[in-house]
């Protein structure tokens, strides 16, 4: 008797298994990747465009050149419905986990974000880890419609131009979805979004990342352009690693070297002087020299101080154009409101309100303290005979 | 009744009967109420853990029947056998808590289509055929889901790691609310307080020493995980920002990604987490299940599982409505039924023995004990 | 000389299972009368009647053809019977009052004798293959053990292949298997006790055990199993097995079959009991517990770091072959999100035009295979591995070209019958086919949650278990953290100064202290 019960089980399992399959499984030949999404604002409703991978089996891979990547679109009144709907065109179940990259086109954010913090806060279909992109001067659709080289989905090339451009160039800082809602989510640090544009070279249109989209709150204010996404993520208080500095030559303006970020890390503290706020942030860089374009002997222990000024000039001035232009925005991008929340919890509770506007104020000591340590393959400027 | 039970069998009993469940509920009802302070309750929680647990020794070892029975010893026939029909009726109650907390927090994050009945029957059909099975068995089957849930656990924590951490997520301590701090670190408390089956098992352990280690490692095992768990949760995403999800640990979970292989385990977490879920209910409802023996006097409790599971399992869709509901139940009503049931009437039982004569304690062998096995 | 005795003797018969009780008259025409109706129509039956000794004494010899060194009958009985009783007589004059101590002691040259005094004993002896001696006047009968037959000689084991260790197997005839653990075991604690199983077989079954190691409680325990079992017929260990498990009804072994005696040794010395039966090559020992079944003789023969890593890999291995198809299953129906992209779109693409579900498609396959694997044993020989070939390269092959089938199942089934063959008992790998099936039904009802679901019914049936009293899981449940390194881990010889406990164990220590003395 006391096996009865597993017996039971096992019956109960098989049979059940053999009913209920289909039923809540999804199988995969009624299923359609989704490898990326985007969300556009027109004429007063909500447009999802998802970006399906196709499957290509062995064969047909040898013969095609390269996979296509479906497009679709569909809209509604919220995101959810207009996502939904896309199953009036689409004969399979759409699994939306694969989706490295939601794109949110420009009409959409610069409407305001309001409307679609909830369904990314709350969706299981969204992944929080995934890439949150803006578009600029397209709509989103568009973007996920450009073939991209190399990579046949475009929203995938997308989070992989983020990803290698980081430590490649340093210029722009990818944005996942659970960072964006943090951002929103917490007092005193405003989102940004790394944007997403359109260019045609030699007739095909090419996909480019391109400024950095800045919000106060959840409206948008402006945009950084590279100089000043650079300075930004300079500003990170998370350590930073790869990216290039160019400075001019010393002993010949017209001419310049390039200085390879190794790592840096900020660290930015409020201040309260004589009842003024200041910012005091201290950067600790490290780096590699890279190349000159000057064919005077750089590469020297006098020159290097020289140059570590130099880069540490450079870097201080865009993060100056930075925070200038994040003032001019009055969009507190780099989360100066939550350190003074954190450093004098009864000051933040008087300038809470009217935060956007001290922000604006805000005077700024940017200090950087910057070291060469190696340079590759030669210990001198090369010498020309 | 020949099975002694090893240390580390306690020990494993302690830990799936105490954070499994504290999972799910204590860092949600922290974050909101402290916010970016709450692991200090956590971590605060270890003395009031180790000022319960002394008291449930202390009961132990001044007594000299197993739990339903202790009942009877300390508050005499009449009145310990009422409250061992209380104690059959809010274990299974407890059970059925512990049930729907899962059912929710499974159906919430991995999988939403399936009815909540067909949830809660399975976990009611493993429960019970661990109790067919019997205690020595059951209590077996707890050492490896203690060891093998706390090291996915432990796992889960350490991959964590991988995620940009931010440390003054942690600060300012400033705003510590000495209040919300009482409440706090009263309600994480409470949850120690399941460990209340130490009362039943005491007498079985091996050996004093083993048993007295063995709690004091359990205590430290459910601190470390759950402050773990907690600071974790707020160094990576924040207190205000986590606070707003409905289980926030699991979040940890759902943003792991190494190497872009391992990602997106939140079922495997979940699958983890069932084990766990049928040992805590296994647990209570064997507590319930002996305490009827006991009030009834019957050989034997086996034959109870059928009927009480389908008491288990109405109550369990009964109690709430929705997912809201479960929260209010979560926050206040089952952290203020645990105070009562395990906490305040153990510590009558603690009053009565501490005023009894030390020396007077006379042989009760009036109080038959039934064979829990 | 010799003459068969399949004449009918229908005018007087008496009841030969009657007869079969009695004593043994002393006269030997009754005797033989009646030895003849209780052995009628055995045609192998060999009744010699002839005498010795002057004046002369009537006598019977009896045995089986074929069970018999009859050179040794020859040389050692009937020789020295007829020429040698003259000589005594000639010297001691009358014998007739200690005829058969002087036969028995001074006579007969071979060294295994003995006296019986009943038709049975007789029946029973000359069965197991001695030769019974019967003179007239006396009551008693006179067994010599002369007992040869054309068995198996020692050869290489065929399920437990190893590459270094002994290559000696176990054969079906009992004396040769315990000889061969008695060479290894020179003790005079090696204790073979010898039971008579089944009621027509009359097996000769062997308990062996080393006292001193072996918990006396566990040997008391299984003696009074044994006696307990009242049978027809045991022709191999498995029915008694039958008997004696604690929990009959389960997929779970509670004993271990073997055909290495250095593994029966093994076994021995850990203070384990090995029971042995008269003509199966199998020995079984008891008590054992679920990880032990994990764990290869070779273990013990390889230098403790690769075999500790063997051990390991044996470990994942069997994890694999019990949960890879499930998990394919739950994954791929359940819960993609957990799949990379890019496997997944090579997993969708493999399923193009695949007419069934998953879990219909993994089922099929799994159940080819098993059927596959059961063709190639039970084939002869010579076909078997080209069975194997064929059904594993044509129908595999021809199922994903025809599209019934994709190619990562293939993979996924054959993934997961490679690492089921890792087992080191077969006893071992029939636990994982089984179960494997209940985990791919699980999954396929409720994905992960199903296969959970199933590890936690499995593990409750396990702890429930026990074998001879010893917890099925220990020593992982309940836990004994030194007993488990040694399951998980082979610990090296010089460390391992404790044997692995058992309930009643007097004498745990195997050597003071592992630190040599070079």
């Amino acid at each position: 008797m006391k096996y009865l019960g597993l017996a039971l089980v096992t019956i109960l399992l098989l049979s059940w298994s053999l009913i209920i399959t289909g039923c809540q499984s999804r199988e995969v030949e009624q299923t359609a990747i989704a490898v990326g999404t985007a969300a556009d604002w027109s004429e007063d409703s909500f447009v999802v465009t998802v970006q399906l991978a196709q499957a290509v089996t062995q064969e047909q891979s040898s013969t095609q050149e390269s996979p296509e990547s479906i497009v679709l679109s569909e809209r509604g009144q919220t995101l959810s419905e207009s996502a939904r709907r896309l199953n009036l065109l689409l004969p399979r179940l759409p699994l939306w986990f694969h989706a490295s990259t939601l794109l949110l086109g420009e009409d959409l954010a610069k409407r305001g974000i309001t409307d679609i913090v909830d369904f990314l806060y709350r969706s299981i279909n969204i992944r929080h880890n995934t890439l949150l992109v803006m578009t600029r001067g397209a709509t989103a659709a568009e973007v996920l419609q450009v073939q991209t080289p190399l990579e046949p989905h475009s929203a995938a090339a997308i989070r992989r131009i983020l990803e290698t451009q980081e430590n490649q160039t340093g210029i722009y800082v990818p944005i996942t979805v659970d960072e964006f809602l943090y951002r929103i989510a917490t007092p005193g640090i405003d989102p940004v979004l790394p944007q997403v544009t359109i260019i045609i070279q030699g007739g095909q249109k090419l996909l480019k990342i391109d400024g950095m989209a800045v919000f106060r709150g959840t409206e948008w204010a402006g945009e950084l352009n590279e100089t000043e996404s650079r300075g930004f993520r300079f500003l990170s208080p998370k350590q930073i690693r790869g990216g290039l500095i160019i400075i001019p030559a010393p002993g010949d303006e017209t001419r310049f070297v390039t200085i390879e970020l190794i790592s840096s890390q900020a660290k930015a503290k409020p201040i309260l002087e004589e009842g003024q706020l200041r910012m005091l942030v201290e950067i600790k860089a490290d780096g590699n020299f890279y190349d000159q374009t000057s064919p005077l002997p750089l590469v020297n222990l006098e020159t290097f101080n020289i140059l570590e000024e130099m880069t540490a000039h450079q870097m201080e001035k865009e993060i100056y154009q930075a925070v200038r232009k994040a003032q001019e925005y009055k969009a507190d991008i780099f989360g100066w409101g939550r350190l003074v929340q954190i450093n004098d919890p009864a000051l933040w509770s008087q300038v809470e309100k009217d935060w956007p506007e001290v922000f604006s104020q805000i005077a700024v000591d940017v200090k950087v303290d910057f070291e060469l340590r190696r340079t590759y393959l030669t210990d001198r400027s090369f010498i020309i005979k | 009744m020949g099975q002694r039970f090893t240390a580390f069998q306690i020990w494993a009993t302690l830990v799936v009967m105490t954070v499994p469940i504290a999972f799910l509920e204590v860092p949600k009802r922290q974050l909101k109420t402290l916010g970016n302070n709450a692991w200090i309750a956590v971590a605060l929680s270890l003395l009031f853990g180790f000022l319960i647990y002394s008291m449930y020794l202390f009961i132990i070892r001044r007594s000299q029947t197993p739990f339903p029975a202790m009942l009877e010893e300390h508050f005499g026939p009449m009145v310990g056998r009422c409250l061992q029909v209380f104690y059959f009726l809010s274990e299974l109650l407890i059970a059925a808590f512990g049930i729907r907390l899962f059912v929710e927090f499974a159906e919430t994050n991995v999988l939403p289509g399936t009815p909540i009945s067909v949830h809660i029957t399975i976990l009611l059909l493993v429960c019970f055929s661990a109790l067919k099975a019997g205690l020595t068995t059951f209590i077996k089957t707890f050492e490896i889901v203690a060891v093998l849930g706390a090291l996915v656990t432990v796992l889960i924590l350490t991959m964590a790691f991988s995620q940009p951490l931010d440390l003054e997520n942690l600060l300012p301590i400033s705003n510590l609310n000495l209040k919300n701090l009482a409440i706090a670190t009263a309600s994480t408390s409470i949850i120690i307080s399941r460990g209340f089956i130490i009362l039943v098992l005491g007498r079985l352990a091996e050996d004093w020493a083993g048993l007295r280690r063995a709690v004091a490692a359990a205590l430290f095992t459910y601190v470390l995980l759950i402050t773990w768990a907690v600071l974790l949760v707020t160094v990576i995403f924040g207190s205000t920002f986590a606070e707003m999800r409905s289980f926030p640990p699991f979040a940890i979970v759902q943003v792991i990604n190494i190497g872009g292989f391992i990602q997106n385990i939140d079922s495997i977490f979940i699958g983890v987490w069932i084990m766990g879920m049928f040992a805590t209910t296994t647990g209570s409802w064997f507590i319930g299940l002996i305490s009827l023996q006991q009030a009834l006097r019957l050989e034997n409790y086996r034959f109870l599982a059928a009927p009480t599971a389908l008491i288990i399992g109405g109550v369990s869709i009964a109690m709430a409505e929705n997912i809201l509901e479960v929260h209010i139940l979560s926050e206040i009503l089952i952290p203020l039924f645990y105070a009562v049931v395990l906490f305040l009437i153990p510590f009558v039982m603690f009053i009565r023995i501490l005023l009894k004569p030390g020396d007077s304690i006379q042989p009760t062998q009036s109080i038959p004990v039934q064979n829990m096995d | 000389m010799r003459y068969l005795s399949n004449r009918d003797k229908p005018g007087v018969s008496p009841d030969p299972h009657e007869l079969i009780k009695q004593e043994i008259t002393g006269n030997i025409n009754t005797d033989q009368a009646n030895l003849e109706v209780i052995l009628q129509n055995c045609s192998d039956l060999v009744m010699k009647r002839f005498q010795f000794s002057n004046p002369p004494i009537n006598a019977l010899l009896l045995y089986f053809d074929g069970l018999v060194d009859r050179q040794e009958v020859e040389l050692n009985l009937l020789k020295p019977l007829m020429l040698e009783m003259d000589m005594l007589r000639s010297q001691a004059g009358d014998l007739n009052d200690d005829v058969l101590d002087r036969v028995r002691y001074q006579i007969v040259t071979l060294a295994e004798l003995k006296t019986i005094t009943d038709y049975n004993g007789i029946c029973h002896h000359i069965s197991s293959g001695d030769v019974v001696f019967l003179i007239d006047g006396i009551k008693e009968a006179l067994v010599a053990g002369v007992r040869t037959w054309q068995g198996r000689g020692v050869e290489r084991p065929e399920n437990e292949v190893v590459v270094y260790g002994p290559k000696e197997s176990l054969t079906e005839t009992l004396r040769f298997n315990t000889a061969m653990i008695r060479r290894r075991i020179k003790s005079a604690n090696l204790k073979m006790e010898s039971y008579v199983m089944g009621r027509v077989t009359k097996t000769d079954v062997v308990l062996c055990y080393i006292s001193g190691i072996a918990p006396p409680n566990l040997i008391s325990e299984i003696r009074s199993r044994l006696a307990s079992i009242d049978t027809d017929a045991v022709l191999d260990p498995q029915y008694l097995q039958e008997f004696i498990a604690d929990t009959k009804n389960t997929i779970f072994h509670q004993v271990e079959h073997t055909e290495k005696p250095d593994r029966v040794c093994g076994h021995l010395l850990e203070g384990r009991a090995a029971i042995l039966v008269d003509g199966s090559p199998t020995a079984m020992i008891l008590p054992v517990t679920f990880p032990q079944f994990w764990i290869a003789a070779e273990d013990y023969y390889t230098p403790f770091i690769p075999a500790s890593l063997y051990r390991i890999g044996r470990f994942t291995a069997f994890l694999l072959a019990l949960l890879l198809p499930s998990l394919y299953v739950a994954i791929t129906s359940y819960h993609q999100e957990m799949i990379p992209t890019a496997l997944y779109l090579t997993i969708a693409a493999a399923r193009q035009g695949v007419p069934f579900p998953i879990f219909v498609e993994a089922f099929l396959m799994e159940a080819t295979f098993e059927l596959l694997r059961e063709a190639g044993l039970r084939l002869p020989r010579a076909v078997g591995p080209a069975v194997s070939i064929v059904g594993a390269l044509i129908i595999g092959d021809a199922a994903v070209r025809a599209g019934l089938v994709s190619t990562p199942m293939v993979v996924i089934v054959a993934f997961t019958g490679i690492a089921s063959f890792l087992a080191p008992n077969y006893n071992a790998a029939l636990i994982i086919r089984i179960g494997r099936f209940g985990f791919l039904a699980a999954a396929a009802a409720l994905g992960f949650l199903g296969i959970m679901v199933v590890l936690i019914l499995m593990l409750v049936r396990m702890a429930s278990l026990s074998s001879f009293g010893i917890p099925y899981l220990s020593p992982l449940a309940p836990l004994n953290l030194a007993q488990l390194t040694d399951i998980l881990l082979r610990r090296p010889w010089y460390l391992a100064n404790k044997r692995p406990y058992m309930e009643g164990m007097e004498n745990q220590i195997r050597q003071k202290s592992g630190e040599g003395t070079a």
